[in-house]
């Protein structure tokens, strides 16, 4: 029955994800089309000025992401949850949002339009972005060193040397992933630099796409994108594949704390809180007064033109999620608890095809009569957030399952308890708090998800990012942050509403089984 | 003799829940001294107050008569109390290999001769062949070894050591013990050692400290101990 559910699960994923990317992928190959301008000098040019903002954006976002993650799990006690709540929030707010909300932050301010205008705006941009998850990663794994390696080297070294000599090279790993992670998520992002109309490789895939319905072209242009993707990848596949950067941990490990003064420790607090007003309160300021500035019509209008798209963006999300968790369960299952080492590498590297190239796959591949019936319908954007995150939910899903003690599952099977029971009995019930994270974080990525679904959306099928995303580039200032703000809205509400019903859900349990 | 440490009415909370409560104790040099306790009872973070690794909520702590800690404030930090400590879990850096793990702390200190005094030591310890190796590459007793070692290279006054010999067998655990009590006479140092084996306490010690819930309920000699009426070090013990 578990070999029939993974060979099920696997062909399923296969067919969703992976075939139609190859199949598009190696048609443009054997065909040899779009091929013959694709090392022309502005080509060239494009994808030397792409590596070069994604090189930057990755260092600066390691480097932020280092020194929040070293603050965080070194200088806050109890807090730190809620400050890296807080923290990584932007890395959930879709990359258009912030887009807008920093555009109008320099619009405000009546200075600087040019810089965010510029490839240095969005590398800017993209750092307040990315910076949250390199924040992430490096947390993640600073939480699992061992407090004893800093302490036994405070013994006979001041922090700054252990920091330098101790902390950080245990952390290259998750320094190196940092910028892996990002590099790749920047060098396939266009809606950032589309909406700043700064010109780079993505851009111009999405243009040969949509503008020039030059479809052999954008894919062959997407061949150069993967490669760089994926050969960086490999470089980092030993880590990435089993990285604990997504994890929800049930006993967070705490390293050591440094030995500084009260002062020197207010002034990293200030940085941290310094870094959420700048990061994640700015925008959001931003966007509520730029929405406002507009007079209540303006909110009005936003909702008026959003109201359709709002409840077919929840819907989609959240049976999207249900899927991904599914999937993200599944698999979690087929590499920690059998080991199938390759589960984990086929997710990274379907994680890291571009969004915008896994869309014009999934058109290529469905886009046939046969296939009609996935192809028009709302089917193939929940195949669009299977393909895109799905790396994500496993990763999640994983990383609880492996920190259930084995003996928990042996004391079990020592009394005789058969599979599922032990499945629903013993391991589901510890891993729930990352099934739940897995579909939250499934749930808000799917929301916001752009890339891939606004190539693939049936007619008559809306959503909000492309609502917006389309609608943004004709409206004015005022209209375009009003929509925003709805956008962020409804997903901060429903977002809040989930863990609303989890708290209810977990009382209600815990009532059940204590009396 | 002289008095190396002493603490004077340490307490120690985490939460609501206390720790040590009003601990006096005075430790002298070229001895070995062990804190002997059931799990939980507050001895491995006397050893982490003593090292500046843990600040007392009250009481004092006077290295060489110098204050270094008192009412929640470190005043001298660890690097500066020139003290060894010895993880239970050893804390080798897996990074580097047994030479840098050794060298780490005369590299950070700019010592002249860093490459003699290392092999000096690793020579004491017979891992010279394994400078070049790294953590995981060694056995466990090797790993005790190299530990040691780092602890001493930077010839401490006093050495602290939470339960090294935990992980360890029967017969490595011998062998530990052994080059244990050749420290004293070898560097002139003294030591702390924390466990909860009255067996080992009883044979390595020079004196015994008896801590339960967070109190001291009995010190002195080995012999001492053994004719203690405390109906609870009886009953550790096992002497009823």
């Amino acid at each position: 029955m578990k070999r029939f559910i993974y060979f099920l699960t696997t062909l399923l994923f296969l067919f969703i994800a992976v075939v139609p990317t190859l199949f598009t992928l190696f048609s443009s190959v054997i065909q040899l089309r779009g091929w013959g301008g694709i090392f022309s000098i502005t080509n060239l040019t494009l994808l030397g000025k792409s590596i070069a903002m994604s090189s930057v954006t990755a260092f600066l976002s390691t480097l932020i992401g280092l020194l929040l993650a070293l603050i965080l799990e070194r200088t806050f006690g109890e807090r730190k949850n809620w400050i890296k709540l807080l923290l990584i929030a932007p890395f959930f707010f879709s990359p258009y949002i912030l887009g807008v909300a920093w555009s109008d932050f320099f619009h405000m301010l009546g200075t600087g339009e040019k810089f965010i205008y510029s490839p240095w705006g969005v590398i800017f941009v993209w750092t307040m972005i990315f910076a949250p998850l390199s924040m992430l990663v490096i947390s993640s794994q600073l939480a699992n060193i061992g407090p004893n390696m800093e302490e036994s080297a405070l013994l006979c070294a001041p922090y700054r040397s252990v920091i330098m000599k101790i902390t950080i090279p245990l952390l290259r790993p998750a320094i190196l992933s940092s910028f892996v992670l990002v590099f790749i998520m920047t060098i396939s992002e266009f809606s950032v630099p589309a909406f700043l109309s700064v010109r780079v490789f993505s851009t111009e895939i999405f243009t040969q796409f949509s503008a020039f319905h030059n479809f052999s072209e954008a894919v062959a242009q997407g061949w150069i994108i993967i490669s760089v993707a994926i050969t960086l990848l490999f470089l980092e596949r030993s880590y990435l594949t089993d990285a604990p950067f997504i994890s929800v941990k049930t006993d967070a490990s705490t390293g050591a704390r440094p030995i500084i003064s009260r002062p020197i420790s207010k002034i990293f607090h200030g940085i941290a809180y310094g870094s959420i007003f700048w990061m994640s309160a700015i925008p959001v300021l931003v966007l509520v007064f730029q929405a406002f500035k507009g007079g209540l019509g303006t909110i009005d209008q936003a909702i008026y033109v959003l109201a359709p798209t709002v409840i077919n963006s929840l819907f989609y999300a959240a049976i999207g999620a249900l899927f991904l968790v599914l999937f993200g369960l599944i698999f979690a299952f087929m590499s920690e608890e059998d080991h199938l080492r390759w589960v984990n590498l086929v997710l990274l590297v379907t994680f890291s095809i571009p969004s915008m190239i896994f869309g014009m796959s999934l058109i290529y591949f469905f886009n046939r009569p046969f296939l009609t019936p996935i192809y028009s319908s709302a089917i193939i954007i929940i195949f669009a957030y299977i393909g895109r995150f799905t790396f994500i939910t496993g990763r999640l899903i994983a990383n609880s399952l492996k920190q259930l003690p084995a003996p928990l599952k042996e004391a079990a099977i020592m009394v005789g308890a058969p599979p599922w029971t032990i499945l629903f009995r013993i391991i589901i019930p510890h891993i729930a708090p990352g099934v739940f994270a897995a579909f939250l974080i499934a749930f808000i990525l799917n929301l916001g998800e752009l890339g891939t679904t606004i190539m693939v959306y049936p007619p008559g099928t809306s959503l909000m990012p492309i609502k917006v995303y389309t609608i943004m580039a004709n409206a004015p200032q005022s209209t375009t942050s009003a929509m925003t703000l709805v956008v962020l809205v409804v997903i901060l509400s429903s977002t809040g509403l989930l863990f609303l019903m989890r708290s209810i859900l977990t009382r209600y349990s815990e009532e059940r089984c204590c009396g | 003799m002289d008095s190396a440490v002493r603490l004077d009415e340490v307490w120690k909370s985490y939460g609501n829940e206390a720790v040590l409560r009003g601990i006096d104790l005075e430790i002298e040099y070229g001895k070995i001294t062990t804190i002997l306790g059931t799990s939980g009872s507050g001895k491995t973070t006397i050893l982490r107050i003593i090292a500046g690794l843990e600040a007392p909520d009250r009481g004092s702590v006077s290295i060489d008569g110098k204050l270094v800690s008192c009412e929640g404030r470190i005043l001298v930090p660890p690097h500066r109390r020139s003290l060894g400590f010895i993880f239970q879990d050893l804390a080798l850096w897996p990074h580097m290999t047994v030479y840098k793990n050794i060298a780490f702390g005369l590299e950070v200190r700019h010592e002249k001769g860093i490459r003699q005094k290392v092999e000096e030591i690793a020579d004491f310890f017979g891992i010279r062949g394994h400078l070049k190796k790294y953590p995981g590459e060694l056995s466990g007793g090797q790993q005790q070894l190299v530990a040691l070692a780092r602890g001493l290279v930077l010839n401490p006054r006093l050495i602290l050591m939470d339960e090294p010999l935990s992980s360890l067998d029967v017969m490595k655990k011998a062998k530990i013990r052994q080059v244990i009590k050749g420290l004293i006479h070898k560097f002139s140092v003294g030591i702390i050692y924390v466990t909860h084996d009255h067996k080992e306490a009883f044979e390595l010690s020079d004196h015994i400290v008896v801590i339960n819930n967070g109190k001291i309920v009995e010190r002195g000699t080995p012999s001492q101990l053994r004719e203690s009426k405390d109906e609870f070090v009886k009953e550790f013990l096992s002497l009823n």
